[in-house]
């Protein structure tokens, strides 16, 4: 157990878990409250299991369109104030997984430390979550568009093909953030030269790894989700609605995990992109 | 109008609706020119005057000419045909060579306004007495749009293309322009028609037909049809067709290559649908019924004994239940329209919400899983998020009104299809199921090929089931009522005295909005029983007190959710206990699909 939570991949994807999950009860706490006032003591709450029926949604909408408004200007308020903040964690997050304990340099377990290197990378990770936006839409573009060419040949071939233009878009996003952790440098500018040093050596074995480790954990989720399909097919009781909990948080934590192993395999492809640059440069 | 016990007596003598007399018999012949795209020929015309008083002139439906060009009404209502006809996609009915008993009519007695004709009579035409009408016509045929044309595949589905005459009810001249939102009315009449076509195609049509003779390059096709209110065909190179048989009606399948994967799918929808029709309201009387897979312009279009639907290129297979909604949808339009002609034009909720309707039970008791969108396990049906769409118009308008007066096709569609549905379910609630589903089945005998407006559908309904239903119709028919019933408060107290321990439980229920219609309240208690009382639902608030032998549960108005014009369910019900659990849960489903999104963009 103490060899586990020394673990710093699975400590990083705890931590990355829980910011997931402040930020979904944030951004929906204002809309559970109201739900609260109307549903509390309503037949209607039978309907909300194993999900909410179509009718109640449709009668809440209808009846409360006011509120909904109101509720989703204050879930884009909260989502826009806990970002930076979810950020500001999330440098500290990468720094935990990337830094071994002999470099000597910074320990993440440390609060101080992990506060300094929080504060340091903050503002470069902040322009990688808005530059993320164009990269995915960009990823989501091309996915689409290859997808409806593959798409001939099976539907779940077009379903790849979206996939790995997103995983390409996230892996990019993930080594500018790498790049900010290791270099020290919040330009985006220099991330990009650094890594169209590094990276063109290494992208087979970045596509991959990232592939790989996308792959197993998305087979992971499945076998999680056929479990919670099958609670989620039972009758309503406390037990299940538990179990049910705790399957949903392990896919969440699976998905973590396999983020934070990504970013560990392009840490290490990145340093090693780096030894072999740095070799040519010293023959050259 | 019939008075209610008129009408009673009528039913049940079968004296309503059976008409005496068709108005009139057609005779055309025409060739399909395939290359150029149009269709010329004759047609004779016998035509009996219906109504009471003499006629001065006869007026027909050149339909095909709301799409000559882009001065039509329609086109101005209808911005998507105007850039079509607009394009070139045009279509036009001329007419030559027009006779009245033989003799040529004169241009000063032909008027002509829109897409109707009136013609002048040399002399007024007495009720009950004959005049033959003749005419040459060329009828120039576009691309599939606004229910007529030929499609990709070179099929051709060719309706209301012909001269028309207007139809009447209770002796008044129908002469409505052909508008965007409207649809038709014609009277009953007697078709014989022969068409010549390319010998390669396939020919199905309104009636029974047959294949009369044919050479290298021309086949001839006739086809008659009695006591049908129109004449419609398909026909084209591309083309399977299947045959098969239920309850004495020959089916045929006229299916393209895309279509012929769904043969089953048809073949079972179709025959339920049948079935199920003419159980509920009347046997299908016709001897054929043809399903054929064209591009109308539209998903499906209803035609005496005809339907087209699109099957091609419509995502059919990625579409919950489309096909066989569709299908069950036209079907019932074969009495909702094609027997209990009603008018389409000024009455269009009384085909479509009746469709819409009947649509929606045959789909339910279908015994398949279908029409609903299954996202992960979380099924929606199609029915509760057209509800949901219907609601939240909050009814703008009544669902009896001319549909040119509905000033865009979604405000149409949401009228006379959705809310319509709604409103006859609400009354099927109301009426209850077996006195409703009788006052339905009484109302189609009494207008079996017959021309009902709303007041002989009040009628027959009150009649048959001896409930007052002027306010209903007032309120959800020619008016706007919106209905919300809510549980204000659930009290109780023990009675002491009493040798018997009891509680005298104290309940407020409140009228939300100004549509009135009776509730069933229901008080469930601890000990399992529960008390059922009517509540007639008018006043704005009532108070209602029950001396029980146990504690109440809950206390709710319609429980069994049965009245979707209801616009807000969740206030019907109030209960002691508290749902904490169940809302937590389902609290949890949501921030985990927050959750996971996040996680996925670390």
């Amino acid at each position: 157990m103490r060899k586990i939570l020394k673990n710093k991949i699975l400590i990083a994807s705890f931590l990355f878990t829980f910011l997931d999950l402040l930020q979904g009860f944030l951004v929906l706490a204002p809309f559970f409250i109201f739900l609260r006032t109307f549903l509390e003591k309503s037949g209607a709450a039978l309907k909300l299991w194993p999900f909410m029926s179509v009718d109640v949604l449709g009668d809440i909408v209808i009846n409360n369109s006011g509120a909904i408004g109101m509720f989703l200007i204050s879930a884009v308020v909260i989502y826009v104030v806990y970002i930076p903040l979810k950020t500001l964690a999330a440098g500290a997050i990468y720094g935990l997984i990337i830094f071994r304990n002999d470099d000597g340099r910074i320990s993440p377990a440390n609060a101080g430390d992990f506060l300094r290197l929080s504060t340091d990378v903050w503002i470069g990770f902040i322009k990688v979550a808005v530059f993320g936006v164009i990269v995915y839409l960009v990823a989501l573009f091309l996915g689409i568009s290859f997808g409806e060419i593959f798409g001939r040949f099976s539907k779940l071939l077009r379903l790849a093909v979206v996939f790995i233009f997103l995983l390409a878009g996230s892996t990019l996003l993930q080594i500018l953030r790498i790049n900010i952790i290791s270099s020290g440098d919040i330009s985006l500018r220099t991330g990009f030269k650094s890594i169209l040093r590094i990276v063109p050596g290494s992208l087979v074995r970045l596509l991959i790894g990232n592939i790989s480790v996308a792959a197993a954990g998305l087979a992971v989720v499945l076998i999680l989700f056929i479990g919670l399909k099958g609670i989620k097919n039972m009758d309503w009781n406390p037990a299940r609605v538990l179990v049910s909990i705790v399957l949903q948080q392990m896919i969440v934590f699976v998905v973590c995990l396999g983020q934070s192993i990504r970013i560990n395999f392009n840490y290490s492809v990145m340093k090693r992109g780096e030894d072999d640059a740095l070799g040519r440069a010293e023959l050259g | 109008m019939i008075p209610a016990f008129m009408a009673a007596c009528w039913i049940n003598a079968g004296l309503i609706a059976l008409p005496a007399v068709l108005p009139a018999s057609y005779e055309i012949r025409v060739q399909l020119n395939d290359s150029s795209r149009t269709l010329a020929g004759s047609q004779q015309i016998r035509f009996i005057n219906p109504t009471s008083q003499p006629l001065e002139s006869i007026c027909f439906h050149l339909y095909p000419n709301a799409f000559k060009d882009t001065s039509t009404v329609f086109c101005r209502e209808n911005p998507r045909t105007k850039s079509k006809v607009a394009s070139g996609n045009i279509a036009r009915l001329d007419l030559s060579e027009i006779k009245l008993n033989g003799i040529k009519v004169q241009p000063d007695n032909i008027e002509i306004s829109g897409t109707l004709l009136y013609m002048g009579l040399p002399a007024p035409l007495k009720p009950g007495r004959s005049i033959d009408i003749s005419m040459n016509f060329e009828l120039l045929i576009p691309a599939a749009m606004e229910r007529f044309g030929y499609d990709s595949n070179g099929n051709y589905i060719i309706s209301h293309w012909y001269p028309i005459i207007c139809g009447y009810q209770k002796g008044e001249l129908i002469d409505r322009e052909y508008h965007s939102n409207s649809e038709f009315f014609s009277n009953f009449s007697k078709y014989d028609v022969t068409v010549a076509l390319p010998a390669d195609f396939k020919f199905g049509s309104t009636g029974e037909f047959e294949q009369i003779s044919s050479n290298d390059s021309v086949a001839v096709w006739h086809a008659a049809a009695d006591t049908v209110i129109d004449f419609a065909f398909v026909c084209g190179p591309r083309f399977t067709v299947f045959e098969t048989d239920t309850l004495g009606i020959r089916l045929y399948y006229m299916l393209t290559p895309n279509g012929v994967p769904f043969y089953q799918k048809t073949d079972s929808i179709t025959k339920y649908s049948l079935a199920y029709l003419s159980d509920r309201l009347f046997q299908y009387p016709y001897k054929n019924y043809i399903v054929a897979d064209i591009n109308s312009g539209s998903q499906g279009l209803e035609l005496p004994g005809l339907v087209a639907v699109v099957y091609s290129g419509s995502g059919l297979e990625r579409t919950a239940g489309i096909l066989e909604v569709t299908i069950a949808h036209e079907t019932a339009h074969q009495w909702f329209y094609g027997m209990i002609a009603t008018n389409e034009t000024d009455d269009p909720w009384l085909d479509e919400g009746f469709a819409s309707y009947y649509e929606d039970k045959i789909i339910e008791s279908f015994g398949e899983d279908i029409y609903s969108i299954n996202l992960a396990g979380w099924k929606i049906p199609i029915s509760s998020l057209e509800r949901n769409a219907v609601l939240q118009d909050k009814a703008s308008f009544p669902i009896d009104m001319p549909s040119w007066e509905y000033p865009s096709w979604g405000s149409y569609s949401g009228a006379v299809y959705g809310r319509a549905r709604l409103v006859l379910e609400s009354l099927e609630y109301f009426l209850g199921q077996d006195s409703f589903d009788k006052a339905m089945k009484d109302y189609a005998v009494a207008y079996r090929f017959g021309h009902p407006d709303s007041d002989d559908l009040r009628d027959v309904l009150e009649a048959s089931t001896e409930r007052e239903l002027l306010d209903f119709f007032n309120m959800f028919v020619k008016g706007t009522a919106r209905i919300d019933y809510s549980v204000e408060s659930l009290e109780f107290r023990e009675i002491t005295g009493d040798s018997i321990l009891s509680y005298l439980v104290t309940v407020h229920v409140k009228r939300e909005l100004d549509g009135k219609l009776p509730q069933v309240l229901s008080v469930g208690l601890a000990d399992g029983a529960r008390i059922d009382t009517l509540w007639d639902g008018r006043a704005k608030f009532r108070e209602f007190e029950f001396r029980t032998g146990s504690i109440p549960e809950f206390a709710a108005l319609d429980m069994v959710q049965a009245c979707p014009l209801d616009e807000n369910m969740i206030n019907n019900s109030l209960y002691r206990e508290n749902w904490t659990g169940r809302i937590m849960a389902f609290e949890w489903d949501s921030i985990f699909i927050i959750e996971l999104l996040a996680s996925l963009l670390l």
